[in-house]
């Protein structure tokens, strides 16, 4: 490679539009928010934008159990979501694996969720589990084994449920992929070796292929991490946060305080804490993957 | 015999069981979406109907009918609207997209500068700002500029959106494409331009085409920004105008379905064109966890090289000289070679080639060829273009092409592999190939970097010659360089020993073997290396360590004075059973040595022996076998023995002026 003086700014050159597009529209809004997260800006009265209320937005939701509870659950919702995503992954990551023929039709099957937008994915399954028309209770019920209509959206719990089902639907298939990524990159030596050191499949598995696979799911959890946020797209539509808030979650707060509520001081000021959510989350990926990468790297 | 025909019958029942179940799960996991697919081709009668019915009667294409306006009961859904908004968007900002990510990416995988870790981290941060939370000041902001309900500004959002994922991507295939490839390329006359146009881009296509389709798919299915970013029908895309279809209390399921499926196809068509690229595009790009860690290694020597892995190296190469540069890993010869080739920067000094000074000149204007440890064969070509690569670009005449190339093929023996890929050859016909790119050429000089490091042993032995006949036959200044003292010995019209980045010495294989400069040239040419035992010089003669005593060869008395602490070198050849040397005249000592191992060799054998304390190696020549514990007396042939400078290492000889 060449690194000759004059070229030395060739990097930054090529990286200039891309910085600058990011600035543009992510910088520069980004301070803008922040700004506007501490006035009392309210959409319908523009003149509110300088209306400097300092700390009091962030004050309000951070005492507000109304702000804390779509938190927490949020943070649940991403657990819940991702885990039964990694775990699903991963076994059909592994069944993938074992099948020899028709490899290649079951991981374009396999792809098939993931064609489909958010916001698709959150009408088919409000389709799907509407507690009148939809295939699933209708289903249950032709078949006897349910007397009533199941509330699928309307009950709080089953409500959550069914969020949770929709995501995990959507985004399975990004564990999927990635880990029988893994699962081909798999050197066949150590397996082999534990075999002969004894160990039993099931050990084989946990002392040998899963510490492999990890820093692939570290791949997913951080490529997942970047755009979770697309959830609010399926809740939007299958809940949109109800019933009486069962299912609001940080994403559909911001928006009905921001654009129904038009009180987008308030709105930028929970949209900071959850850009700030975000980002430690994908941080915290980004980390534990560079970490297990120099890990497997001293490997080979 | 029958159990194992019974496990194997059972074992191909388990395996197709397998498989079925494998099928069957991933069926069910796709009903969901398939329902919605299904109910868009059936009237709304059925979909609704209780029970359900599972199979349809009749399918019908009068949902779409319906939202495209054409049906009896007219709802105005402007659906070919939000598909042009829709596609236009996806498009255009995938593009460019996909442009300005190349570009980033391409800086990840191959330069590196300050800032380098934050800077990516920082554009994958930006990236997880979650698009709700984005887009309260983004609209904002749009209304003041006015770009609220207008295609512009939904493009430049998702410009940004698709930019840190197409980085990540780009820069994880670019990594894949080893950096030999595109250096080749460049010695081979290109600009980096057109070694990235014409040989780095085309191999990391799929990568580029994967990362499209999921800029696209990005751009195709978002929602969250557009539903605030537009209005009407002069930027609302489909996934807004699914929401056409709820009105208050009510949903056109039936509608929607076919509205979905419109939606679905394009993404499931693109999906499927590039459906391999998109898994070898996840799993190079995405995944590049393994490749990143020979990335490491190699900026880990190059940083070594940029705080000086070389210093100083002052050598004249003569025409048509063949040299080669020897020494351990790490000892500066092939920074010194990529120096000579441009591929390096240096911070001093000047290297000519011919009488033109080259230190400016980039790899292309150097007229050398070079041959990669690891041939770097472009992977996409076969073997005639990849040997005719450099004189196309040099922009020669096709028949001019064909006629070095086959003159070069003939020298090679490739004439028969000349239309196979270089994924259809053996290694040491890839090897072959690489030295034929070299000579098509007619460079000023020839530079080899280790290229028979991957080979094993026989064929080693034989490119070896080869490659000595290569050069009696084209004749032509070599550079090669080897950690392998055998190599330097046999190839070499003279040998340059590097250690540390300096040069240790220079001289014909010859020169280099009998009188070492130092101890470290001693013991790295020649195998097995010459003993090093410490000793004193006591008047005429040299005392070990146990207070052996033997003769101060006539030779090396005028260099020592009484006293003095040295280092005496023998090398094993040079001990030997008395009556099973090589020769028995000229000065020599005799002592009395315990073999404690002897491994034969068949026509020899090598003898382990203790003298003065230290494992001393002899030799003994003839068949004769020797039983560990046997105590012989041996020969020391001591004109040919060595005294070092114990301090510094030097030759006794060489420490003085008019010495060697």
């Amino acid at each position: 490679m060449l690194f000759r003086r004059r070229e030395r700014a060739t990097p930054y050159l090529l990286l200039m539009p891309a910085l600058a597009i990011m600035a543009f529209v992510v910088v520069i809004p980004l301070g803008f928010s922040l700004y506007t997260s501490f006035t009392g800006y309210r959409l319908i009265k523009p003149e509110t934008i300088s209306d400097f209320v300092g700390l009091r937005n962030y004050q309000r939701i951070l005492t507000d159990l109304e702000f804390w509870v779509p938190f927490g659950r949020t943070v649940l919702f991403l657990t819940v979501a991702l885990n039964i995503e990694f775990l699903l992954g991963l076994g059909i990551a592994l069944l993938i694996n074992q099948v020899t023929w028709g490899q290649r039709t079951l991981r374009t099957i396999m792809m098939f969720p993931m064609m489909f937008s958010p916001i698709l994915v959150g009408f088919q399954f409000k389709f799907l589990f509407n507690d009148n028309i939809g295939v699933v209770n209708n289903a249950l019920q032709s078949l006897g084994l349910t007397g009533f209509a199941v509330p699928w959206l309307v009950d709080g719990f089953l409500a959550f449920f069914s969020i949770t089902f929709a995501e995990v639907w959507m985004s399975t298939s990004v564990f999927a992929i990635l880990l029988l990524a893994g699962l081909f990159a798999m050197p066949r030596d150590p397996i082999e070796a534990a075999r002969v050191d004894g160990c039993n499949p099931w050990q084989t598995f946990r002392h040998i292929t899963l510490p492999f696979l990890m820093p692939f799911a570290y791949i997913a959890m951080a490529i997942r991490s970047l755009d979770v946020a697309r959830a609010y797209d399926i809740v939007k539509v299958m809940t949109a946060g109800g019933p009486a808030g069962r299912t609001e979650l940080l994403w559909t707060l911001i928006a009905r305080t921001g654009y129904e509520n038009s009180r987008m001081g308030m709105a930028n000021s929970m949209a900071y804490v959850s850009t700030i959510l975000s980002l430690l989350f994908t941080w915290y990926f980004y980390r534990k993957l560079v970490a297990a990468r120099r890990y497997m790297g001293g490997l080979e | 015999m029958s159990d194992a025909v019974e496990s194997r019958a059972s074992k191909a029942l388990k395996r197709i069981a397998l498989t079925a179940l494998t099928f069957l799960l991933m069926v069910v996991m796709c009903v969901p979406g398939l329902w919605v697919v299904l109910s868009a081709f059936r009237p709304n009668a059925e979909i609704l109907s209780k029970p359900p019915i599972w199979i349809p009667e009749r399918l019908t294409l009068d949902n779409f009918a319906k939202i495209f306006g054409l049906g009896s009961d007219q709802i105005a859904i402007p659906v070919i609207a939000y598909f042009t908004n829709s596609f236009v968007i996806a498009l255009t900002s995938t593009v460019i997209a996909l442009l300005i990510g190349m570009a980033g990416g391409y800086a990840f995988a191959r330069f590196r500068f300050r800032g380098k870790a934050g800077i990516f981290l920082g554009l994958m941060l930006f990236r997880a700002v979650p698009g709700i939370a984005l887009s309260l000041p983004v609209f904002m902001l749009w209304s003041w500029m006015g770009l609220i309900d207008t295609q512009l500004g939904l493009i430049i959002v998702y410009v940004s959106l698709n930019v840190p994922f197409t980085i990540w991507l780009v820069d994880g295939f670019f990594r894949q494409i080893p950096m030999s490839l595109s250096e080749a390329a460049q010695v081979d006359g290109c600009t980096r331009w057109q070694a990235f146009w014409k040989i780095e881009f085309p191999l990391a296509r799929s990568g580029i085409a994967a990362a499209g389709v999921f800029a696209f798919l990005t751009s195709w299915n978002e929602y969250a920004l557009a539903s605030q970013l537009t209005r009407s029908t002069d930027s609302k895309t489909l996934p807004v105008g699914l929401l056409d279809f709820t009105a208050q209390f009510t949903i056109d399921w039936a509608g929607m379905c076919a509205m979905a499926v419109i939606i679905i196809i394009p993404a499931l068509i693109l999906t499927f064109l590039v459906q391999k690229h998109l898994i070898a595009g996840l799993t190079f790009g995405g995944v590049q966890g393994y490749p990143m860690a020979a990335n490491a290694l190699e900026k880990g020597v190059k940083k070594y090289g940029s705080v000086g892995v070389v210093h100083g190296i002052d050598l004249r190469i003569a025409h048509e000289e063949f040299v080669v540069l020897v020494g351990p890993s790490g000892c500066g010869k092939s920074t010194t070679l990529r120096m000579i080739a441009g591929l390096e920067d240096i911070t001093g000094g000047l290297i000519r080639i011919g009488d033109r000074v080259v230190n400016d000149l980039p790899p292309r204007k150097r007229n050398i060829s070079m041959v990669f440890q690891n041939y770097a064969l472009y992977p996409h070509m076969n073997v005639r273009e990849n040997l005719g690569f450099g004189l196309k670009i040099a922009g020669e005449t096709p028949e001019r092409i064909a006629e070095r190339v086959n003159e070069a093929a003939e020298i090679l023996g490739l004439t028969p592999l000349l239309e196979r890929t270089p994924a259809e050859l053996s290694g040491g016909q890839r090897q072959r190939v690489a030295m034929g790119r070299a000579i098509v050429r007619n460079p000023d000089a020839f530079l080899f970097d280790e290229p028979l490091s991957n080979l094993d042993a026989k064929l080693r032995g034989q490119m070896r010659a080869e490659i000595k006949k290569l050069h009696q036959k084209v004749r032509t200044t070599v550079v090669y360089v080897t950690h392998d003292q055998v190599e330097a010995m046999t190839l070499a019209d003279r040998i340059v020993v590097m250690r540390d980045g300096h040069i240790e010495q220079v001289g014909t294989p010859m020169e280099v073997f009998n009188h070492p400069r130092t101890t470290f040239v001693a013991t790295f040419i020649g195998s097995p290396p010459m003993n090093l035992l410490p000793a004193r010089i006591d008047g005429d003669a040299v005392r070990l360590a146990d207070g052996t005593e033997v003769p101060v060869p006539d030779r090396l008395k005028p260099f020592v004075a009484d006293g003095e602490e040295l280092t005496l070198g023998i090398r094993p050849d040079d001990i030997s059973p008395v009556g099973h040397g090589l020769s028995q005249d000229g000065p020599g000592a005799e002592i009395e040595l315990t073999v404690e191992l002897a491994e034969p060799l068949g026509m020899e054998s090598l003898l382990y022996t203790r003298a003065a304390g230290q494992e001393v190696l002899a030799k003994l020549y003839g068949p004769r076998i020797v039983t560990p514990g046997e105590r012989l007396n041996f020969r020391l042939a001591l004109d040919r023995a060595h005294l070092f400078d114990t301090r510094t290492g030097l030759s006794v000889r060489a420490r003085q002026p008019g010495g060697n």
